[in-house]
């Protein structure tokens, strides 16, 4: 042994040695700690974290005791200051519900277990109870050593951020301590419907007369009734509002069974569904009412007023306000709404792409209504046309910075009959985009909208214009035109685009030039980072940073399209595409995952960022200064880039660049 | 055997003849003052491994130590040494502490063991399952290597527990039955760190079962463990 031979004198050298000595270090370690090492290997994560690691989690870590029934953690506590790892006994978590004060387990945690990791990693109060159910004793360290391992054990960090409950989650959940300041409600978005059953099921036979279901209705104080056949599975729902229309005709017989006035087919969901997937249900269709049924067999009802009960605007709500909107004006005043309830989400746990589909689905509805004002209000052709949007907002990935980026799709026989058909649509086109740009939707730029004759195109005309620029792409024009690629009906039929670009999409997938030169125009835009560790900032209007946009989530967009496009591939949501890559082996699932997790992880912090500059009444921008970022979110970034830096590598090395 | 730990105490332990030092440390090695909070005492839980259960012909061939600072366990104060003795060994020890006589042979010696040991505890009073054994061992010991005659203030988990868990001490009789009871378990027992570990924890439930009772100082603790002692051994004794 080395050791034998140093005087203790020399032992007191610095850490910095310590490598040398790596191969005896397994031995030099005190036995007691020995033997904690040990004890960890038999749970995740620390059965994969070599001795090194452990050791330095250990080397600052000291073992507290707690009898039964102590109270470790609680909310009142604020920031929690340390970590643990259980390493003899049980501790419970208990949530009080703020809505009837009761307090409800939440976990029962016993030997290896850790917390509060959401809470060290968002850096906000616990909200669970952390108690001793017997009498426990816990391996701990401060929240600067956590954050220290957290920042060099990758198998630690990975367990922290993703072997629990996903990376997005927890700084979800940052996001969320923010946003919750005045909530107070305990549900999230998360929350599966399981646990909205709380009510005994109420149901009745098709032939119950109306007049009964109703009575049942008014006693049991529902606003709802399902109606089933002995099997429990559900053949229609009766709500108020039918009721409502009922005795509003003067022909409606009251002792009809309930099943000539029931809607047939309701919608259900499994009880493993979460809220968000329900709000999403009642949002898109405008019921409020939604069925809990688990194999066909009804479990309970869900209704807008239990997801939504504390909530001035709900997505519900405002869904139905905007479809219904009468004017322009309303529509522009709902926008406000529209904010708020994004906020709200966000508060509730929405994570971003979530929230990019609600915002992509609320922006639907504002342009749907504002298309179908105009083409009221404003005479054109009568000729079967579609909106088209491109984009961000054709991959469904819109924020609250949301400019306009559309074109029109029409049928015509011919170049002269396509040429009259545009000259009679543009003055429509043109009304649609300065309602957009009222409604929030600013006008493009760079003239990418319907009211550009050169956007609103027959048919024909489309599959030219893409046919041409295909064979006759220049890198530049490429950099400029990747965003066309994204298309989305948005209003009217879907078949006029869909068959144009079909045949777009064929071409592309045999021209392996125009491949290789999207593939160059996607490593255009280069990750932010240095050589060595930092950053590398840029300056935009007097201010520095990086940009989120065009250097975090740009890179993942575009390698994303470009592999799509070159397999013949369809979709057009960035996340979307690469769950397709991995169908169709075009990319690893592992990879996809860790790009999926990186992409987020910008798209969410960009959000966050966007949410703050509103509050502070500030312009939104997609620049963030590093420096403005806690540590965590800096080192997470950092490897968001990395993750941006390696999906390039791929790319370049498939397109031979 | 050298551990990775560096306990602070070698920070200052450069010079190697520091027997004078050693001299003032044991000399000013106070009990804690009665009025001290109990949860602001730092602690040193030592267990001494030995040759033989002799006290008189058999000598300590391993300390191992660690330290309870606020109520919790410091791991990275954790003391660990094995000493050569230099002399051949009767084997059939080796079954009891479990150190072959290659490990001891790779041990330091036992004045630079117990040297940096009284530099580790560093004026702290210690605790020790059946204390007055290892007390007295250390005692003996650092006379014969530092020439010191040391008066170390060593007390006795197992009066603890007689003192806060009374009707329970009347069924445990040494400290694998209180470990046993308690679910503790020693990871290599007779193994001196591992030992001191055990009895660290063990320690920490009592203080902390001293604390529920609102016994806040050394002084209260003190008179409720004589009380207790004398109570026993009254029993014992009639």
């Amino acid at each position: 042994m080395i050791e034998k031979k140093q005087t203790s004198g020399d032992m007191a050298t610095s850490k910095a040695e310590i490598p040398a000595v790596a191969g005896d270090k397994a031995d030099s370690v005190p036995r007691n700690i020995r033997a904690l090492i040990d004890a960890l290997r038999q749970y995740p994560p620390f059965n994969q974290m070599d001795d090194r690691e452990l050791i330095t989690l250990l080397e600052k870590s000291t073992v507290e005791y707690f009898p039964a029934n102590t109270i470790i953690l609680s909310p009142e506590d604020g920031v929690p200051s340390r970590f643990y790892i259980v390493k003899k006994g049980h501790i419970a978590g208990e949530r009080l519900m703020s809505r009837n004060g009761d307090v409800h387990p939440t976990f029962d945690i016993g030997p290896g277990a850790c917390f509060p990791i959401a809470a060290l990693l968002g850096e906000r109060p616990t909200r669970t109870v952390h108690k001793a159910l017997e009498d426990t004793f816990c391996i701990s360290c401060d929240k600067e050593h956590f954050t220290h391992i957290v920042s060099t054990s990758r198998v630690f960090r990975d367990f922290c951020l993703r072997g629990i409950s996903g990376l997005l989650e927890q700084v979800n959940r940052h996001v969320q301590a923010q946003a919750q300041f005045n909530l107070g409600d305990e549900y999230s978005l998360e929350t599966p419907l399981q646990d909205y059953l709380h009510r005994e099921v109420i149901s009745c036979s098709p032939d119950t007369s109306v007049r009964q279901a109703v009575k049942i209705m008014d006693d049991r104080g529902i606003g709802s009734m399902v109606i089933t056949d002995p099997m429990m599975t559900p053949l229609g729902i009766f709500t108020l509002r039918d009721l409502r229309h009922l005795v509003a005709n003067p022909d409606a017989r009251l002792d009809a069974p309930i099943s000539e006035v029931m809607n047939r087919d309701p919608i259900s969901l499994p009880s493993s569904a979460t809220a968000f997937d329900a709000a999403l249900v009642m949002a898109k269709h405008h019921f409020a009412h939604v069925l809990i049924a688990d194999d066909a067999r009804l479990k309970g009802v869900v209704s807008e007023r239990d997801l939504f009960s504390l909530q001035r605007v709900n997505l519900v709500h405002v869904a139905r306000t905007l479809a219904n909107a009468p004017s322009v004006e309303s529509l522009a005043e709902m926008q406000s709404d529209v904010a708020l309830l994004i906020q709200t989400m966000i508060a509730h746990g929405a994570s971003a792409e979530q929230i990019n589909r609600i915002v992509s689905l609320l922006n639907d509805y504002t342009t749907r209504q504002v298309i179908r004002l105009a083409v009221k209000k404003i005479k054109h052709p009568d000729v079967e046309f579609a909106w088209l949007t491109f984009g961000s907002a054709g991959r469904r990935e819109q924020t609250l910075l949301t400019d306009q980026d559309n074109g029109i799709i029409f049928k015509a026989a011919d170049p002269e009959e396509a040429e009259q058909i545009r000259a009679g649509l543009l003055p429509l086109a043109q009304q649609i985009n300065q309602d957009l740009d009222r409604c929030g939707f600013t006008l493009c730029q760079g003239n990418i909208m319907a009211s550009n004759p050169k956007l609103c195109l027959s048919m024909d005309e489309w599959n030219l214009w893409f046919n041409q620029f295909i064979d006759a792409a220049t890198p530049q024009n490429v950099l400029n035109s990747c965003i066309f690629f994204d298309l989305r009906t948005q209003w009217g039929p879907e078949h006029l685009a869909e068959d144009m670009f079909t045949n777009v999409r064929q071409r592309i997938k045999q021209n392996s030039i125009f491949q290789k030169m999207l593939a160059g125009a996607a490593l255009e835009s280069r990750p932010p980072l240095g050589l060595f560790k930092g950053f590398v900032t840029r300056k935009e209007n007097g201010q520095e940073g990086v940009d989120l946009k065009t250097q975090g989530l740009t890179p993942f967009v575009d390698a994303a399209r470009v592999l799509c496009l070159a397999h013949g591939l369809k979709p057009t949501n960035t996340l979307h595409r690469l769950r397709q890559l991995v169908r169709a082996n075009v990319v690893e699932e592992k990879d996809a995952d860790a790009w999926e997790e990186a992409y987020s992880f910008i798209q969410l912090l960009r959000l966050r960022h966007h949410l703050a500059q509103k509050s502070h009444g500030k312009a939104l921008s997609n620049l963030v200064d590093p420096d403005d970022l806690n540590q965590l979110d800096e080192r997470i970034l950092k490897e968001a880039f990395r993750q941006a830096q390696r999906l390039q590598r791929k790319l370049a090395w498939n397109f031979q660049l | 055997m050298i551990s990775y730990f560096q306990p602070l105490a070698f920070q200052f332990n450069t010079d190697r003849q520091s027997g004078n030092r050693m001299q003032n440390i044991t000399s000013k090695w106070p009990p804690p003052e009665a009025s001290t909070i109990l949860n602001q005492i730092r602690w040193v839980v030592v267990d001494v491994e030995t040759t033989g259960l002799n006290i008189r012909k058999d000598r300590v061939i391993a300390i191992g130590a660690v330290e309870i600072d606020q109520m919790k366990i410091n791991l990275k104060q954790s003391f660990e040494r094995v000493f050569d003795p230099g002399v051949d060994l009767e084997h059939e020890n080796v079954l009891i502490h479990g150190l072959s006589p290659q490990e001891l042979q790779q041990g330091t010696t036992p004045e630079q063991g117990l040297k940096d040991f009284l530099d580790f505890a560093a004026g702290s009073p210690l605790l020790a399952f059946h204390a007055p054994f290892d007390k007295h061992m250390l005692e003996k010991e650092s006379k014969q290597w530092l020439g010191v005659s040391a008066r170390l203030p060593c007390y006795d988990v197992a009066d603890f527990c007689l003192a806060l868990f009374p009707d329970l001490s009347k069924q445990l009789r040494g400290l694998d039955a209180w470990l046993e009871h308690f679910g503790l378990e020693a990871s290599e027992r007779h193994h001196a760190t591992c030992d001191a570990m055990a009895t660290a924890e063990l320690a920490l439930i009592c203080l902390q079962k001293a604390y529920s009772e609102g016994i806040d100082t050394w002084g209260q603790l003190i008179d409720r463990i004589s009380t207790a002692t004398k109570l026993h051994r009254s029993r014992h004794t009639f």
